[in-house]
């Protein structure tokens, strides 16, 4: 997992809860906490920082994905301002993580392994197809509500597939209502 | 006075240190991603950077391993578009010069989704640009790579509108060229509006130039292979080409009538004279004229059986001023002989080059394959030798083959080895004919005449001259004589020195004539043998005064300062011309023997009494050749001729009898009456 997402974690739980909680956090999890956006670390260390703040709060790790994609969106923006900038709506922001942030990642950090989402597009909708072995459909989900509110715009979410539910992938449905 | 610091001012509260703690790890914090900012930008250039490296790297790879510059641009096309993720690229290949340069869509064409560009992509493999402001038309005029930030708004060559339609945005123009030659352009679209970048633009515009190097190595292997199957300066298909379709059609070796052949082999008469006299490059533009014409016989005789198949009839330049006709057909034989006969009337006329006019007459073989020729070298080789024969008839004529041909070919091969043996075995001999004054019967001097001792047998030069001259002996005979008439004439007068006034006659012949150092030759020989050169007369033909008639002039003139005198040969059966004789030096004329022997012919006596009216008014000699019998002699005596040579006096004696003659001073048989002149 690249370091920049140790890094939004600590920034969000930080920004709601003050540093001692992520202090907690690291000692929990037993991470040493020295993370940078220039490297990667093992996945089991995001894991166990989630599994950490889950038992801390007694809110289901999923949703905890869900509530660090929403509040981790922002600070996205605030570090690649590019990639909004080249946006002008949410629609087109995320059709452009395939073609355009995800190759660019892959430009800072040769062998990043993003996933790559198959879209499905109709006139109000755009599905988007994941598959993944770390199964981050609820980290995906709070993203694109995250880039809903960056953009303004209403979007109705649903996911008529999971992997957790045993499907062989995620559908994640998002419909703009007319 | 102390600078310590008052330890009491550090003196603060537990929340004002945790403050500062804070503002400091804040700080550590901003460090931080100011660092990783920094980082992130210089691995970003340098991912960039090795990316258009190892795009220019494999292009380049490909441009060098490729044979067909459209295969390097469909790869490179296809490599910068999967590397910058462009949805479209379209060549444009140049076409036309000068004004109708104009680019032009060649079908070749890559895209990420070919069906969602579809209208886009086919107008623009159909697409024609002409020089404008904008690219891809502005190229033809600065060939520089562009780059359009949005081509919906530019108003690129029609096409913005369908850029609209498949959601098309950036173009980037990208020349494909070397030097100041440009063959192409490649033309890129993205989806998205690219800001240019000037580094990406200069790696493009190299990867041009690596693909104009396969276009410019192309056209020179192209050349090349033209240039091997084709005479450079006649644009005539060239002996490899022309023995390479005769293979072919030995190879076919049906036996069918129908696809029999023929060929015309094709020798251009007095060529040579014209480039020894007027310089290679006049050569060069009358063998261009004379290549011209013999090509639109042959075009006029050629058909296309069927659709793809080779015309014909094929003509090829095979050597310096040899040419070859290929006819194949039902008709080769009947073609044949009718494009022989309109090559002697296509030459016919003049070529003027650099005021001079120049002909050239043609002598032409034909060889048939009527089906017994298993070979193609031996069909060449017969058409070559009827050639040959027909050459040896004089200028402008057509032999068509026969066996006796092949034999006198052989015998004549035989005679050339023999002549080059005899060279250095010494077998020259020179004979004297007697020159006689008619007036006195004495003798005035002697012309030299080449024999050949062949073993017992004495050969006369008309049996190998013609081969001497064919097989580049001729100079060195031509030498030869020249120094062994002079060697005799000074012997003569060391032997006897109290002999009469004699002069020895010596022929030249056109070719030694034209040699640029004859005069030196002619002056080496004057030093070594001791001759005086006033004993010396040089009998030149018309035909090689002529061929050049200011090396002719300045020759002639630095013969006489020498001493040496001048005789005109053959007078009445070249060109005769009044203004030849006048212009050049001349100290004689001699009457050709043909107008003496025709002694029945009232014509022959009105010439020659003509030719002596034009000697008399120039005032200069004449030697009647081929006097034969009294009745010639004393009506030479009777018009006026001073002085003759033939059988009635003497025929060529051999050296020793010649002194011995001219030793002697009772003259020969005095004519009657006496010419009114001579008395």
């Amino acid at each position: 997992m690249k370091g920049v997402i140790f890094n939004l974690l600590e920034e969000v739980v930080v920004d709601h809860h003050g540093d001692s909680v992520w202090d907690a956090l690291l000692t929990s999890a037993e991470s040493s906490g020295v993370y940078t956006s220039l490297g990667s670390y093992p996945d089991a260390e995001l894991y166990a920082l989630v599994e950490a703040a889950s038992q801390l709060t007694g809110t289901p790790v999923r949703q905890l994905l869900h509530w660090f994609g929403i509040h981790a969106l922002p600070k996205l923006a605030e570090r690649y301002p590019s990639f909004f900038e080249s946006a002008p709506d949410a629609r087109s922001f995320i059709l452009s993580v395939n073609t355009i942030i995800h190759p660019e990642v892959r430009k800072l950090y040769s062998g990043a392994s993003c996933p790559h989402f198959h879209f499905t597009e109709t006139a109000n909708t755009l599905i988007l197809g994941y598959r993944s072995q770390r199964k981050l459909c609820d980290l995906a989900h709070g993203f694109v509500e995250g880039v809903a509110a960056y953009y303004n715009e209403t979007i109705v979410f649903a996911q008529p597939t999971c992997m957790h539910d045993g499907a062989p992938g995620c559908q994640l449905q998002l419909t703009w209502p007319q | 006075m102390s600078v310590r610091p008052d330890p009491a001012a550090f003196n603060v509260s537990l929340e004002a240190r945790c403050a500062q703690l804070e503002r400091q790890l804040k700080r550590e914090r901003q460090i931080r991603l100011e660092a990783e900012s920094i980082a992130e930008r210089g691995l970003r250039e340098a991912y960039l950077t090795n990316q258009r490296f190892e795009l220019l790297c494999n292009v380049t790879n490909a441009a060098n391993q490729s044979v067909d510059p459209l295969d390097t641009l469909r790869y490179a096309i296809a490599e910068i578009c999967a590397v910058n993720d462009w949805a479209f690229a379209n060549v444009l290949l140049r076409k036309g010069h000068g004004g109708d340069a104009r680019l032009e869509g060649c079908g070749l064409w890559h895209a990420r989704h070919p069906d969602q560009m579809f209208a886009f992509i086919d107008l623009s493999s159909r697409l024609i640009a002409w020089p404008c402001a904008i690219a891809p038309g502005r190229l033809l005029i600065h060939p520089a790579a562009v780059w359009t930030r949005d081509i919906q708004a530019s108003g690129d060559q029609g096409r913005s509108g369908l850029a609209r339609q498949c959601n098309l945005r950036a173009s980037i123009s990208v020349p494909v060229m070397l030097g100041q030659d440009l063959f192409a352009v490649m033309e890129f679209f993205t989806q998205s509006a690219v800001e240019p970048d000037p580094q990406q633009l200069e790696v493009l515009t190299q990867i041009g130039t690596q693909i104009g190097r396969v276009f410019r190595r192309t056209a020179n292997e192209k050349l090349l292979i033209e240039n091997a199957l084709r005479d450079p300066l006649t644009q005539l298909p060239n002996r490899a080409q022309f023995e390479n379709r005769l293979e072919a059609i030995f190879q076919r070796n049906t036996g069918a009538a129908s696809l029999r052949t023929s060929l015309i082999y094709i020798d251009l008469d007095g060529f040579k004279l014209v480039n020894d006299a007027l310089g290679h490059q006049a050569g060069d533009r009358l063998l261009v004229e004379m290549a011209g014409r013999l090509r639109q016989v042959a075009d006029a005789y050629a058909t296309t059986p069927y659709p793809g198949a080779p015309e014909s009839v094929l003509i090829a330049r095979i050597g310096g001023d040899e040419f070859i006709i290929l006819v194949e057909g039902e008709q080769h034989w009947e073609d044949a002989a009718d494009i022989a006969k309109d090559i002697h009337s296509i030459l016919r006329p003049s070529f003027v080059i650099d005021r001079h006019e120049a002909r050239c007459a043609a002598s032409i073989g034909i060889a048939h394959d009527d089906g017994s020729y298993t070979v193609a070298a031996d069909l060449m080789r017969d058409a070559d030798v009827a050639m040959y024969d027909a050459k040896s008839r004089g200028p402008g004529r057509t032999v068509t083959f026969d066996l006796g041909m092949r034999e006198k070919a052989v015998s004549r091969l035989k005679l050339e080895a023999e002549l080059r043996t005899a060279v250095q075995l010494d077998e020259f001999r020179l004979h004297y004919q007697p020159i006689i004054d008619i007036g006195s019967g004495k003798i005035v001097g002697f012309e030299a005449l080449l024999r050949w001792q062949r073993g017992d047998s004495l050969v006369y030069p008309s049996e190998f001259l013609q081969v001497a001259e064919d097989s580049g002996l001729m100079n060195v005979l031509g030498a030869w004589v020249l120094r062994e008439a002079a060697t005799v004439a000074a012997g003569w007068r060391r032997q006897c020195a109290d002999l009469p006034p004699f002069y020895m006659s010596i022929n030249v012949a056109p070719c030694q004539f034209l040699q640029p150092n004859f005069v030196d030759q002619v002056r080496d020989i004057i030093a070594a043998t001791n001759v005086d050169p006033r004993v010396l007369v040089i009998e030149l033909t018309e035909n090689a005064a002529i061929t050049n008639r200011e090396h002719t002039r300045v020759v002639l003139e630095a013969l006489r300062a020498m001493g040496i005198r001048l005789s005109l040969d053959d007078f009445g059966t070249g060109y005769s011309s009044f203004t030849h004789l006048q212009t050049l030096p001349f100290d004689n004329i001699k009457i050709d023997r043909s107008f003496v022997t025709d002694g029945q012919s009232n014509v022959s006596w009105d010439i020659i009494d003509a030719m002596l009216g034009i000697a008399r008014a120039l005032n200069i000699g004449v030697i009647a050749e081929g006097i034969e019998t009294h009745s010639q002699l004393d009506r030479l005596a009777a018009v006026g001729c001073t002085f003759g040579q033939g059988f009635l006096y003497d025929k060529a004696i051999t050296s020793q009898v010649a002194l011995e003659k001219l030793c002697a001073t009772a003259g020969y048989a005095t004519p009657n009456p006496v010419s009114p002149f001579s008395s």
